[in-house]
C-alpha cells in the first residue's frame, strides 16, 4: 500500500489507457488486496491497483470490459460465492467486498481487514456523486487519492468532450434500454447511473415512469409507443441479437422513430459500476449519438 | 345439488374476465375511434396497432393456454390416480426450460426457432420418463416417480447453468416466469391448430380415461389394453402442456388448480371433468391475465403465471374441503421385493461410514496449490474452514431425509417430500421479503426471516389440520400451492435484474457456503435429537402405510399421530432450510435410497434414510467444493444431479 503514492502517476496513465484502449503497461500491485466482486475489482483497477484475485474473470472481460484485468489476477469463483478458503490462502492485507456479501462477513473478517465498497447506494437519487464519494473513500484507504482525483478529472474531461460532440443534438428524448429477448427490455430511468449521466449531458430520458430501487424496470417493447418522437439507445451486446425480433413486432415497426432509424447500439457497460462505468458510458453513448445525429 | 357443476366459479370468473377486458380496451381505445379498429388497425397509428397486436392476441392466447393446461392436468390426475399430478409432474416445464437454457447459452442461433427448442426439450423429458417406466407397464407410481426425478433433474441442471450464467439468461427468466404479453399474432397462430388436434385426440379417450382411473385389475378385466392407453393418454396430456409451454413459457398452477376446482365442485364423470377443467382453466388464466393487464403500471411487470398462483391459492383453499380425494397410490405396490436379511448389521456399517466420510471431506481437497491431503497444523487450519460446512451438510441431509421418510410413510405417497409441506416455501418467501426491505441483510437477518417464515407456515398448517376436513393430502395440496407461489415470487425476482440475485440463487440451491459453526452445531443437535425419537414413533410409522382403516383398527390414534408426525417433519424441514436453504432433494432421495437398499421396517428405514440423506449431501458438498475449484457448486444442486442420475438408473432397472 505504501507504494500507491509513488505509483499513482504511472497507475493513472495505465488506468486511463484502459479506459480509452488496451493497456500500455501493467501497473504493479499496491499491497495485497482481494476484490470479492466486479464493482470493487473494476474500481481498484481504475485506481491503478491490481487486485490479487477477483471473481468470474472471463465474464468480467465480456460484460465490464474496462479497465481490463491483467493476467496476474487470480480467479475466485462465482461472484455469489467467492471462494473464501482460497482468499485465506492468498493471505491478503485487505479485502474489498460488496454489501451483498454481508452474510459471510464473519468468515471474511477472520482472514484480513475488510472494507465494504458500495458505489451505488441503491435508493440514492444521484448514483454518480454517491459513487464518487465511495470511490474517494476507497482511494483514501489505499493511499491513492491522487489516482482518484485524476479519475474524477478524466470523467469531467469526458463530459466536456461529449458536450462538444453533442452540441448539435436535436433535443429528442432518449430511451435507454437493454433489449432482453426482442419482446421485453430493461429500461433505465430515475435512480440509475445512466440517468445522472443523461442529466449532465442535458438529454431528457424518455422513460419517466417508475423504476426499481436499482434504477431500472423490465417493460414490454410496445411501451416504446408512449413517446413516438423519441430515440432509442440499446445497451449491451445481448441487444444486438434481439433487435431483429424487436423490429419485427408490428407495434414497434409502426413507430415513427423505427422508420426514421433513430436507434443506436453500444456495447455492455456495468450499470452498477460507479465512476469507471460512468466514464465508459459517457464515451460510448456520446460517440454513438453523435454519429446518429450527425 | 348446486355444486354438482362448477357453475358459480365459472360464472364469477367469466364476469370478472369480461369486466376487466372491457375496462382494459376502453382505457386503451383512443377517443372517437370505433371498436372496429380492434380488428382493422391503421398501421400508421401505434395506438390502434397496440390494441390489435397486443391486447387481442393476449386474450386468445390466455384462453387457449388455460384450457389446454386444464385438460392436461385432468388427464394426468385421472391416469396417474394422484390428485397432486399436473403437467409439471411429467417434467414438461423443466425439460423445456433446460432446452431453452442450453440453446440460449450454447446455440443462440437456435433461438430463432424458440417454440421448437422448448417443445423438443419437453418431448425429451417425456421420452425419458416413458422409457424409465416402460418396464413397469407405465404404472402410475413409477411414472410419477420417474417424472418427479426427471423434473428435479432438469431443474437442477438448469439451476447450475443459471448460477454460472445468470447474466446472460434474463430472457429465459422472463420466459420461465409465465408472461402472457404478446407483440403479434404469432403465438396464437402457433397454438390454435396444434391444440385443436391434440384436443380432438383427448375426446377419443373419454371411455378409456374413466377406466384408467380405476385400479389395474378392474381396467384390465374390462378389456382395456393398459399400457397402450396409458401411452396415448400420457402423450396427449404432455403434448397439450408442451405446446403451451413452447408458445408462452412456464405457466404453473392452472394444470393443478383447474381439475382440482372442478372436482371440488362435485364433477365426477370423465367427460364432464374434462369439459369443466378446460373451461375453468381458460377462464382462470384469462381473468388473471386481464387483471394483471389492468393493474397500474407499477405492478404490470408481474408475470401472469405468478399472479395466477396468488389468486388460485385462496380459491383452492376455500374449496379444498369439498374435495373428494382419489385413493392415493400405496407405497406397498411399489415396494421392492428385495429385503435385507440383517438390517441391523447393515445399519451399523452405514453409521461407521459417517466419521470416515467426515474425515475425508475435511482433509482431502483442492487448494491454491492443487490437491492435497492435509495433515498436522495445516489440517487444523483447513478444518476451521471445512468442518462447519461438512457438519451442516450432513445434518441437513439427515434432517431432510428423516422428514421425507416420515412423510412418505405417513401419506403412503411416494411423491411426498419435504418441500410439499410448504415450510421451506414459507422460508423462501420471508427471505425474499427481507431482501425487498433491506438492501444488504446479514446472516442473522436471513436466519431470523427464514425461521419466521417457516414457523408461520408450520403454525398455519397445524391450525388448519385441527379443522375438520383439512387433513393428509389436502394439507399437502396447500403446501404445494405455497411452493408454486414461492416459485413464482422467485421468478419475478429473477427477472428484476436485482444485483443480489446471485446470492439468492446460491442460497436457493442448497449451499453450505455461509454456514457458521453455531448453525452447524444447532443443525447437528436437532438431527441427533429427532433420530433418538425414532424408536418412539416406529409403531405408528409401521402401520400407517397400510392405510388409515388398518391403522385405526389396531389402535393408532389417527388425529394425534398425524399431528405429531406432521409437526416433526415440518420442524426438521425448517431446521434444514434455515441451515442450507430450501433445496430438499435429499429429503426425497434419502428415503428412496434406504428403501431400495432393503431397509423395510420403520425404525430401520428412518435411521437408514437419515444416514443416506446425510451422506449424500456430505459427499455432494465435497464434490461441489472441489471439482471445479475455485468455483463451487452448491451441495443441494450437486446432490440432485448425482443422486438424481442414480435414482433414475434404479427406477429404469425396474427395482
Amino acid at each position: 500500500m505504501w507504494r500507491a503514492n509513488e505509483l499513482s502517476r504511472r497507475a493513472f496513465l495505465a488506468a486511463s489507457a484502459c479506459v480509452c484502449g488496451p493497456a500500455l503497461s501493467q501497473p504493479r500491485p499496491a499491497g495485497r488486496i482481494v476484490a470479492l466482486d466486479w464493482v470493487s475489482g473494476q474500481s481498484l483497477l481504475a485506481l491503478g491497483i491490481v487486485p490479487l484475485a477477483m471473481p468470474e474473470l472471463e465474464r468480467y472481460a465480456r460484460l465490464v470490459v474496462e479497465p481490463a484485468a491483467p493476467a496476474s489476477v487470480r480467479e475466485l469463483g462465482l461472484r455469489s460465492e467467492p471462494n473464501l478458503e482460497f482468499v485465506d490462502q492468498l493471505a491478503p492485507d485487505l479485502i474489498v467486498l460488496p454489501p451483498q456479501l454481508e452474510p459471510v462477513r464473519a468468515q471474511i473478517d477472520r482472514i484480513a481487514p475488510a472494507m465494504v465498497f458500495d458505489p451505488n447506494g441503491f435508493g440514492e437519487t444521484d448514483p454518480l456523486s454517491h459513487g464518487a464519494r465511495a470511490l474517494q473513500a476507497l482511494a483514501a484507504r489505499l493511499d491513492a487519492v491522487q489516482a482518484y482525483e485524476d479519475l474524477a478529472r478524466r470523467l469531467e474531461m469526458r463530459f466536456r468532450e461529449a458536450a462538444q460532440r453533442l452540441r448539435d443534438y436535436d433535443g429528442r428524448p432518449l430511451y435507454l434500454a437493454t433489449i432482453i429477448d426482442g419482446r421485453r427490455m430493461l429500461v433505465f430511468g430515475r435512480g440509475s447511473l445512466f440517468q445522472t449521466v443523461l442529466d449532465r449531458l442535458g438529454i431528457e430520458n424518455a422513460w419517466t415512469g417508475m423504476t426499481s430501487r436499482f434504477g431500472h424496470v423490465t417493460l414490454t417493447v410496445d411501451r416504446l409507443s408512449q413517446r413516438p418522437e423519441a430515440r432509442l439507445l440499446c445497451i449491451g451486446d445481448s441487444s444486438r441479437a434481439s433487435i431483429a425480433t424487436l423490429l419485427a413486432s408490428p407495434v414497434v415497426a409502426s413507430l415513427p422513430f423505427v422508420g426514421a432509424g433513430r436507434i443506436a447500439l453500444i456495447p455492455d457497460v456495468l450499470f452498477y459500476g460507479g465512476l469507471p462505468s460512468a466514464i465508459r458510458f459517457v464515451e460510448l453513448a456520446s460517440a454513438a449519438l453523435a454519429q446518429r445525429v450527425g | 345439488m348446486w355444486f354438482a357443476t362448477p357453475l358459480w366459479p365459472v360464472l364469477t370468473l367469466a364476469a370478472l374476465a369480461l369486466l376487466t377486458i372491457a375496462r382494459n380496451i376502453a382505457t386503451l381505445l383512443p377517443e372517437g375511434v370505433g371498436i372496429g379498429t380492434l380488428f382493422m388497425p391503421d398501421p400508421s397509428l401505434p395506438s390502434q396497432m397496440l390494441l390489435h397486436y397486443t391486447v387481442l392476441p393476449r386474450i386468445v392466447v390466455a384462453l387457449m393456454a388455460g384450457a389446454a393446461l386444464g385438460l392436461s392436468g385432468t388427464i394426468l390426475q385421472r391416469i396417474l390416480r394422484n390428485p397432486l399430478a399436473e403437467p409439471a409432474t411429467l417434467g414438461i416445464a423443466s425439460g423445456a426450460y433446460l432446452a431453452m437454457a442450453i440453446a440460449t447459452l450454447f446455440f443462440p442461433a437456435a433461438l430463432a426457432y424458440r417454440d421448437w427448442v422448448a417443445f423438443a426439450g419437453a418431448a425429451a423429458a417425456l421420452a425419458a420418463i416413458l422409457a424409465l417406466s416402460w418396464r413397469r407397464g407405465l404404472s402410475p407410481v413409477t411414472v410419477i416417480l420417474a417424472g418427479m426425478i426427471v423434473s428435479l433433474y432438469c431443474g437442477a441442471v438448469s439451476a447450475v447453468l443459471t448460477l454460472f450464467n445468470h447474466d446472460f439468461l434474463v430472457g429465459l427468466f422472463l420466459w420461465g416466469a409465465g408472461h402472457l404479453d404478446q407483440q403479434d399474432w404469432r403465438e396464437a397462430i402457433f397454438l390454435a391448430p396444434r391444440l385443436l388436434v391434440v384436443g380432438a385426440v383427448t375426446l377419443l379417450m373419454l371411455r378409456p380415461l374413466t377406466l384408467l382411473a380405476l385400479d389395474d385389475a378392474h381396467a384390465r378385466s374390462l378389456g382395456l389394453s393398459l399400457v397402450a392407453w396409458r401411452l396415448v393418454a400420457l402423450t396427449a396430456a404432455a403434448a397439450l402442456a408442451a405446446i403451451v409451454t413452447a408458445a408462452v413459457g412456464v405457466i404453473g398452477f392452472i394444470g393443478l388448480a383447474a381439475p382440482t376446482l372442478a372436482r371440488a365442485c362435485g364433477v365426477r364423470r370423465s367427460g364432464a371433468l374434462l369439459l369443466w377443467s378446460g373451461v375453468l382453466g381458460a377462464l382462470l388464466l384469462l381473468a388473471t391475465d386481464q387483471l394483471v393487464l389492468g393493474l397500474p403500471t407499477t405492478y404490470r411487470v408481474f408475470p401472469t403465471g405468478a399472479v395466477t398462483a396468488l389468486l388460485g391459492a385462496p380459491l383452492l383453499f376455500l374449496l379444498i374441503r369439498r374435495l373428494k380425494l382419489l385413493a392415493p397410490p400405496h407405497l406397498a405396490s411399489a415396494a421392492p421385493t428385495f429385503r435385507l436379511s440383517r438390517p441391523v448389521t447393515a445399519l451399523i456399517l452405514l453409521a461407521l461410514l459417517v466419521p470416515f466420510a467426515l474425515w475425508v471431506v475435511t482433509a482431502l481437497g483442492e487448494s491454491s496449490r492443487g490437491w492435497s491431503l492435509a495433515q498436522g497444523n495445516e489440517y487444523v487450519h483447513l478444518l476451521s474452514w471445512r468442518w462447519p460446512r461438512a457438519i451442516a451438510a450432513f445434518s441437513s441431509g439427515a434432517m431432510l431425509a428423516l422428514a421425507g421418510a416420515i412423510m412418505q410413510r405417513m401419506t403412503g405417497n411416494p411423491m411426498a417430500s419435504p418441500e410439499v409441506l410448504g415450510v421451506s416455501s414459507g422460508a423462501v418467501l420471508a427471505v425474499v421479503a427481507l431482501l425487498l426491505v433491506d438492501p444488504a441483510p446479514t446472516r442473522w437477518g436471513q436466519i431470523l426471516a427464514g425461521s419466521g417464515g417457516a414457523m408461520a407456515v408450520l403454525l398455519l398448517m397445524l391450525a388448519l389440520s385441527r379443522w375438520p376436513g383439512f387433513s393428509g393430502e389436502r394439507l399437502l395440496l396447500i403446501g404445494i400451492t405455497l411452493t408454486s407461489v414461492s416459485g413464482f415470487v422467485m421468478a419475478v425476482l429473477m427477472t428484476a435484474q436485482d444485483p443480489r440475485l446471485g446470492q439468492v440463487l446460491a442460497w436457493m440451491s442448497g449451499s453450505t457456503y455461509a454456514v457458521r459453526p453455531v448453525e452447524a452445531i444447532s443443525g447437528a443437535l436437532l438431527a441427533g435429537i429427532t433420530l433418538l425419537s425414532v424408536p418412539a414413533l416406529r409403531r405408528w410409522l409401521d402401520l400407517m402405510p397400510l392405510g388409515e382403516p388398518v391403522a385405526k383398527a389396531v389402535g393408532v390414534p389417527a388425529e394425534l399421530s398425524r399431528g405429531v408426525l406432521y409437526a416433526l417433519s415440518a420442524v426438521l424441514t425448517a431446521g434444514a432450510t434455515i441451515v442450507v436453504g430450501p433445496l430438499s432433494f435429499a429429503g426425497l432421495m434419502g428415503p428412496h435410497l434406504a428403501r431400495l437398499a432393503g431397509f423395510e421396517r420403520a425404525s430401520m428405514h428412518l435411521t437408514a434414510s437419515a444416514l443416506c440423506g446425510g451422506l449424500v449431501l456430505l459427499v455432494a458438498d465435497w464434490l461441489g467444493r472441489n471439482l471445479i475449484f475455485p468455483f463451487q457448486v452448491p451441495a443441494g444442486l450437486f446432490a440432485t444431479i448425482v443422486g438424481g442420475l442414480f435414482l433414475l438408473v434404479l427406477i429404469g432397472r425396474g427395482r
